[in-house]
């Protein structure tokens, strides 16, 4: 089965936020709104003794979607291919799932007068054109990948058999971004 | 979208390429055409129609797409068939807000109330360019030619550089501010000099390397595919070694972080080239047989007499010869004489050229020139330049460059030794920031004698040095080719004539200094003189010197001024002296996209093409490995210029029409076709027929001649520029290549003592040891010159001044001072921000996104507080080239002075005695602005909505009869 | 989180209106409380209605309620149906309320006092959400259901001291009134309990908000001396008044025991406010990334 994810070696990353900035051309995100932000965690420690890499963080399109348990009508989803997803025409903008979501990246969406939520879609129009989301796309340092996470040969396994992985804090939801990290130690848990 | 662009191409028809022995780069690109030409027709059913293009909102030159629909650009997509592989960074996507932002110009002004006040009226470009013509003549005729300044900035891109140059030294313009001084001159001036061409940005072999030495420069500041070749290299093992006194992107990435001492970093080169000339892997061939290391040098003696220079044959006797270099010759145990009279004029050249000679005058074949040991003639004893420079960096151990520049030994000699390893296969690259200073000239040559003697020259992972024929011609061939046919307007003829007096440009005389002493390392005050060789004209400009002619009138008053792509308000050093210098011209015609500080002091505002509008060459700049050095790619217009803007080349060659300007080139496709054929040498496979062919193929990748010759280009003549295809180099080529450099070597000092003249050596070697930097002032070899403002040179002001402040570290949101009205990139980056670390912040209560002062001895100004480790306790980093397009023209100029870096150094040297650089760092306090926030600039995302795009509805709506209507936040957003 | 007012309000009003029934059916069951059951249930009902209008304030697309069948299992939904539900048996108790319908009456009271305990529950459970970790626990909806016997029962108490049979009735809604407030106290310190030792802590939901940092003041102040003692000490101190005196028919006038009752309801919704305020404060993610 299908099981599409996103995994981001952070090794790759440079914090540029070109993933961020494309995502509002591609998805049409107003200002103030974002289905993808770059973090910096760190520099920790202390100078010149650092460690610092950057963070993209987007819904993670869980295994077990919290946001799709709370959700009343049935509007957030998950397709078998493993994408979450959310049908504006069910939305009640109840925000139930605003507050079910661990990463807090969905957000309630006032300002386009649409009354719904709003979040990163995996740009679901592309991948089911073949095409990957626009943030992977053009990733300046080709550390956004996407693919099966079932398939062995796709980008994702191939990254996620290469390096330490981690995912971020889980309570029961699963996450499904997986993000590769070699060079520092991973400072999600703490 | 129905176009696929396969990701084919790039990586496979490249290894083709340089696997072969022949030239076959072009078939890559022909093969990238096929499938771009389709594309450039395709189609989709809703009518997007998809334009190959490149960006042109950094260095990067990216390959991307445009999706035009309804005559507007509505997508932006990478092309994964070029150097960047179809990866943009955000600049790019904010394209369309540039294109269609509110504040964009679109009609020609012309000012009608006070300067400042921002109160314009449109014009025709009819009336714009008569008005102009008279005014400029008036100004010409009434107080000299000389009196109007020009000036482009770093800007749209190096072919519009070429006609504001060509238009405005033909009418006899010398003064710029420049931007080179701010980054490549002291490189490009420096290697030119010493084996004429440049090589500090350009061609670091990251594909094949071991290791690459970044020295100051971010991986997320130009060209952010550059990022790719290092990650693959160190993927492959190679080791990444970082030079930065921040703990930038770079430093996190690489594998060492040497996090220096700003300023310092001579310190350190030195330990680089000591204990590289102390390793077995010093390139002492190379050294032998290809530098001047061991020609003697006449040595000044404690009475003064000796000239100084690299002895000649007529400097040893009467008659002598003087392209004759004497050298010893440990294979025969003789004296023996380089001959460097490649042109045949003083009678030791045609076959004997480049040749050793015995002292009858016979080829020695089999010399072997000794790098080291003195020889007596005639009386006195002469050392090699070799033991010179080897004298001079032995005492520059690791140990005292860990004093300097404040750095654990350990770590410096892991760096130095990981480097050496690595040679002949190690690279290095490095940003901007080191060339801020008044030692440009020498830290470039530092840099290049420690790659040269490393071995890393044109090697297989080092450095590719110098432009390749391959590539065709570049873009400076606009004005050599009519200089070549001796066609120069009567004007320019007079300005170059009279060039001693017609120059604002500063002999910087006797300047006070502190250099380090070779034998103790201990720093003491030096006069430095400017050696009587002065660069009167300088198409990189100097900032400094045109500030001071025109605020100051010294050493005359500038009358006149046209500025295309700059705002040197924010960029260069004295702002507010700028603004002064601006206010007392009698007529400024500046070009430009937008209303920005300097604009709303000129008379006339002439509309600028997006250079998303326009055609031109593109090619990435500012130090890319291949195949981005040896790639062309097209950039071409998205759609016709929106409302009445024009391309800046354009309207180079409409005004020079007006003033009666020949520019030699009918248009600039003239010259675009001239550029893409190429040279008669350049392979029939990477020569296009003309533009338009050029525009279906999209893009042209030559290849590495070492690689095509299987040996540096050194040895196989391709570093001559005179096509005689020698061995070695071609220093002769050390007029700037724009054609606007003037040198005197025979000129007085300042205490009015006469350089004697003396022949220009070009003799095919390349000059460690530099006669030219002696006679420019900075010395012939390398020094530590401690900058003028740290807390070492100026313990004075640490009382009240206690922190070290450098400037200008790169945003990855911004482009200089683009981008300040970009919704997008804006609301990555909001505020202009202060880095502090968390242990000094605490001292002054300052917190997390707190505004800040930042305060030195000559100015102050606001930005945000950000604690991070990632700079040393006791440094402050502010960024550069803020200003708040949302403020209002008579509200500061746009907000120009609130927090603009720049204002914060004055504009008084010491200088680099040849480029005439300045310092940007120095010594500063901080506290808590207690006002907050500098007023009426966008706080919050909401804000933003000002800048949003126009739709076409809007922008068709106004004409903008009364100028540009300024969005303001003033009084909450609107 | 940022304070949702129209949810928090929502909860109040729903327990309000949890806290009438079940006082109600308690009567019902005994006999009592006939005379103030109309205008009871009818409190009930329209804080029900109100609270139910408030809450829909809250969603972008109230017009879309028909897919609000889409996922039966949500939280959202239970407590939409038991609200339903919870307004039909208050809407018919109400009718029969004017009517002499004992049987129908009792069984109807009964099963609104029924859903009475279920209403702050289910809303409450909407709450339990694993990613937020101050409010994953049974505390929680205890806690909902704690604040709404406590409101609901010193108002009704005022009400049948004010309109009821005060000298019959009043000891016995004092009674129920003093139960409801000490269960609240139980469950809202059993709520601030859970939150010190919920897992995943992290300073924005720490304890030490509550006892010593940004929110002491609400905590100290809002919850504890007006929302759980003043309630506690009003409801006490009329149980003491209505019981001294001669014949254990009380010191003071029903009408004053009556303003001590809706002291304490008021004091009560202003800590169940004030509570609520704070769950939201303490109700942040466990990673909260892009949006607070």
């Amino acid at each position: 089965m299908t099981r599409n994810i996103i995994a981001i070696d952070l090794d790759s990353c440079i914090g540029c936020h070109s993933c961020a900035v494309v995502c509002k051309q591609e998805n049409n995100v107003g200002l103030g709104t974002y289905y993808n932000k770059v973090l910096t965690v760190g520099p920790s420690g202390t100078y010149p003794d650092l460690e610092m890499y950057y963070l993209p963080v987007a819904c993670q399109h869980c295994d077990n979607p919290e946001c799709v348990h709370v959700c009343p009508t049935g509007a957030s989803y998950k397709r078998e291919d493993g994408v979450v997803l959310v049908d504006h025409s069910k939305c009640i903008g109840c925000q139930y799932c605003v507050m079910a979501c661990p990463y807090g990246v969905r957000t309630y969406d006032a300002d386009k007068d649409k009354g719904v939520i709003e979040k990163c879609t995996m740009c679901a129009h592309l991948i089911d054109k073949g095409e990957k989301p626009a943030c992977v796309k053009h990733c300046p340092g080709q550390a956004r990948l996407f693919g099966d996470a079932d398939d062995p040969e796709s980008d994702v396994s191939k990254m996620i058999a290469r390096k330490s992985t981690h995912k971020l804090k889980d309570v029961g939801n699963h996450p499904g971004v997986t993000y590769g990290l070699d060079k520092f130690s991973w400072k999600g848990d703490e | 979208m129905s176009l696929k662009m396969s990701r084919r191409g790039f990586v496979k028809a490249s290894a083709v390429a340089t696997a072969s022995t022949l030239l076959l780069g072009s078939q890559a690109g022909a093969a990238f055409a096929d499938d771009a030409v389709d594309g450039a027709k395709a189609t989709s059913s809703d009518d997007v129609k998809i334009i190959p293009s490149a960006c042109r909102q950094c260095y990067g030159r990216c390959a991307l797409f445009g999706h035009v629909k309804d005559g507007r650009l509505v997508k932006i997509e990478g092309n994964p068939d070029l150097f960047s592989e179809g990866t943009l960074c955000g600049r790019c996507f904010a394209i369309p807000q540039e294109l269609y932002n509110p504040l964009r110009v679109r009609y020609p002004q012309k000012r009608v109330g006070e300067k400042g006040s921002g109160q314009w009226k449109r014009i025709t470009w009819e009336e714009a360019y008569e008005e102009a013509a008279k005014r400029y003549t008036e100004i010409g005729e009434q107080y000299g030619w000389h009196t109007i300044a020009h000036q482009y900035g770093t800007g749209r891109d190096m072919l519009q550089f070429q006609a504001i140059n060509k238009l405005w030294l033909e009418l006899g313009s010398t003064a710029t501010f420049g931007v080179g001084n701010l980054c490549w001159v002291g490189s490009y001036f420096t290697s030119q000099r010493l084996y004429g061409d440049e090589t500090q940005y350009t061609g670091w072999d990251g594909n094949n390397t071991n290791c690459i030495l970044i020295w100051c420069r971010q991986e997320r500041s130009r060209g952010y595919y550059d990022w790719l070749t290092v990650k693959r290299a160190q993927e492959r093992g190679a080791k990444v070694i970082c030079v930065d006194p921040r703990y930038t992107c770079t430093a996190s990435k690489a594998d060492i972080w040497l996090p220096i001492r700003p300023g310092s970093d001579m310190a350190l080169v030195l330990a680089f080239i000591n204990e590289i000339i102390h390793s077995d892997k010093c390139a002492e061939d190379f050294a032998r047989f290809y530098t001047n290391a061991p020609f003697f040098i006449d040595e000044k003696d404690a009475n003064g007499n000796g000239t100084g220079y690299q002895l000649r044959e007529s400097l040893m006797k009467e008659g002598g010869n003087e392209e004759l270099y004497p050298a010893w010759d440990e294979a025969h145990d003789q004296l023996i004489f380089w001959s460097g009279d490649w042109q045949n004029k003083q009678g030791v050249g045609g076959e004997k050229a480049f040749q050793w000679l015995d002292e009858a005058g016979n080829i020695v074949a089999d010399a072997k020139p000794a790098l080291s040991g003195s020889h007596e003639i005639n009386g006195k004893t002469y050392r090699t330049s070799w033991d010179i420079l080897v004298e001079h960096v032995t005492p520059w151990t690791i140990e005292r460059a860990a004093e300097f520049c404040e750095l654990p030994e350990d770590k410096i000699r892991e760096a130095i030794q990981t480097y050496i390893d690595a040679s002949p296969h190690a690279c290095f690259t490095r940003g901007q920031k080191v060339e801020f200073s008044i030692n440009t000239s020498g830290i470039s040559q530092a840099f290049t004698i420690m790659m040269a003697l490393a071995g890393n020259f044109d090697t297989k992972g080092g450095q590719n040095i110098g432009r390749e024929p391959a590539t065709g011609y570049d873009s400076f061939m606009f004005d050599v080719v009519p200089n070549q046919q001796g066609r120069m307007g009567q004007r320019r003829k007079e300005t170059a004539m009279n060039i001693k007096k017609l120059s604002v440009c500063q002999n910087t005389g006797y300047q006070q200094i502190l250099v380090a002493d070779d034998a103790t390392g201990e720093l003491r005050e030096t006069t430095q003189n400017s050696g009587g060789q002065v660069i009167y004209g300088q198409q990189g400009g100097f900032g400094a010197a045109t500030t001071k002619a025109m605020s100051q009138g010294d050493p005359f008053q500038i009358h006149g001024y046209w500025q295309q792509t700059s705002e040197p308000i924010l960029s260069i050093e004295g702002g507010k002296e700028i603004i002064e210098g601006f206010k007392n011209l009698d007529f400024f015609v500046n070009v430009d996209l937008y209303m920005t500080p300097s604009g709303e002091l000129a008379d006339i505002i002439l509309p600028a093409a997006h250079p998303n509008e326009v055609d031109r060459v593109e090619w990435a700049h500012s130090g890319h490995g291949y195949p981005t050095s040896h790639t062309y790619l097209i950039r071409q217009p998205f759609h016709e210029p929106l409302g009445e803007c024009k391309d800046d080349m354009d309207i180079c060659f409409e005004f020079a029409k007006y003033m009666d300007v020949d520019m030699y080139w009918k248009d600039k496709y003239e010259f675009f076709d001239y550029m893409v054929k190429g040279p008669a040498t350049l392979p029939p496979q990477l020569s296009c027929s003309s533009f338009e062919d050029f525009r279906e193929r999209i893009s042209v990748t030559g290849v590495e001649m070492a690689t095509v010759r299987n040996a540096p280009k050194y040895e196989t003549g391709f570093m001559r520029k005179t096509s005689d295809f020698k061995p070695g180099f071609n220093t002769m080529y050390r007029g700037n290549k724009m054609g606007s450099v003037y040198r005197f070597p025979g000129t007085k000092t300042p205490d009015g003592k006469v350089i004697p003249a003396h022949p220009q050596s070009d003799n095919g070697k390349m000059e460690m040891w530099s006669e030219d930097l002696l006679l420019y002032g900075n010395g012939p070899l390398p020094v530590y010159i401690e900058p003028p403002i740290t807390r070492l040179s100026r313990p004075d002001l640490l009382d009240e001044f206690p922190y070290t402040l450098i400037t200008g570290g790169r945003s990855h949101a911004f482009f200089h001072t683009e981008y300040r009205n970009s919704p997008w990139m804006r609301e990555v980056h909001m505020f202009p921000t202060v880095d502090i670390n968390p242990a000094t912040a605490a001292e002054h209560g300052i917190e997390q996104d707190d505004w800040v002062v930042i305060e030195t001895y000559v100015d102050k100004i606001k930005q945000r507080a950000n604690l991070t480790e990632a700079i040393k306790p006791g440094m402050i980093h502010v960024e550069h080239d803020w200003w708040f397009p949302e403020r209002e023209a008579t509200d500061d100029l746009h907000g120009a002075l609130d927090s603009n870096c720049n204002i914060l150094f004055e504009n008084n040297g010491p200088y680099d005695p040849a480029v005439g650089t300045d310092n940007f760092g120095g010594l500063c306090k901080i506290y808590k602005a207690e006002d907050g926030a500098p007023k009426n600039i966008c706080m919050n995302e909401d804000d933003l909505k000002i800048f949003l795009p126009l739709s076409a509805e809007q922008i068709s709506a106004d004409d903008q009869q009364d100028g540009v209507s300024q969005v303001t936040v003033k009084g909450g957003a609107k | 989180m940022e304070i949702q007012w129209p949810l928090l309000i929502f909860s109040v009003l729903l327990g309000v209106t949890s806290g009438c029934f079940v006082f109600l059916g308690v009567g019902e069951l005994r006999g009592k409380f006939k005379d103030v059951r109309f205008m009871s249930a009818l409190i009930a009902f329209v804080c029900l209605a109100v609270g139910g209008c408030v809450s829909v304030l809250h969603m972008g697309h109230p017009e879309r309620a028909t897919h609000l069948l889409g996922n039966l299992g949500s939280g959202l939904s239970k407590e939409l149906f038991t609200v339903a539900i919870m307004g039909i048996v208050s809407l018919v108790y109400l009718i029969l309320a004017k009517k002499e319908y004992p049987g129908a009456s009792k069984v109807f009271g009964v099963l609104g006092a029924v859903l009475g305990l279920v209403l702050p529950v289910v809303a409450g459970a909407s709450y339990l959400i694993a990613a937020r970790p101050a409010w994953d626990s049974a505390a929680l909806p205890l806690m909902f259901l704690g604040g709404g016997l406590a409101m609901g029962m010193t108002l009704m108490a005022g009400l049948v001291l004010l309109r009821g049979k005060a000298s019959e009735e009043g000891g016995f809604a004092l009674k129920l009134a003093l139960a409801g407030v000490v269960i609240m106290v139980v469950t809202s310190l059993a709520y601030v309990i859970w939150i010190a030792m919920a897992p995943y802590q992290a300073p924005s939901r720490s304890i030490e908000r509550l006892v010593s940092g940004d929110l002491a003041v609400m905590f100290w102040l809002g919850v504890v001396l007006v929302g759980l003692v003043a309630p506690t000490a009003l409801a006490a101190l009329a149980c003491v008044k209505a019981t001294k005196g001669e014949g254990g028919t009380g010191t003071v006038k029903p009408s004053t025991l009556a303003g001590y009752m809706f002291a304490a309801c008021a004091c009560s919704v202003i800590g169940a406010v004030v509570l609520r305020v704070i769950m939201y404060g303490v109700g942040t993610s466990v990673e909260q990334f892009i949006y607070r």
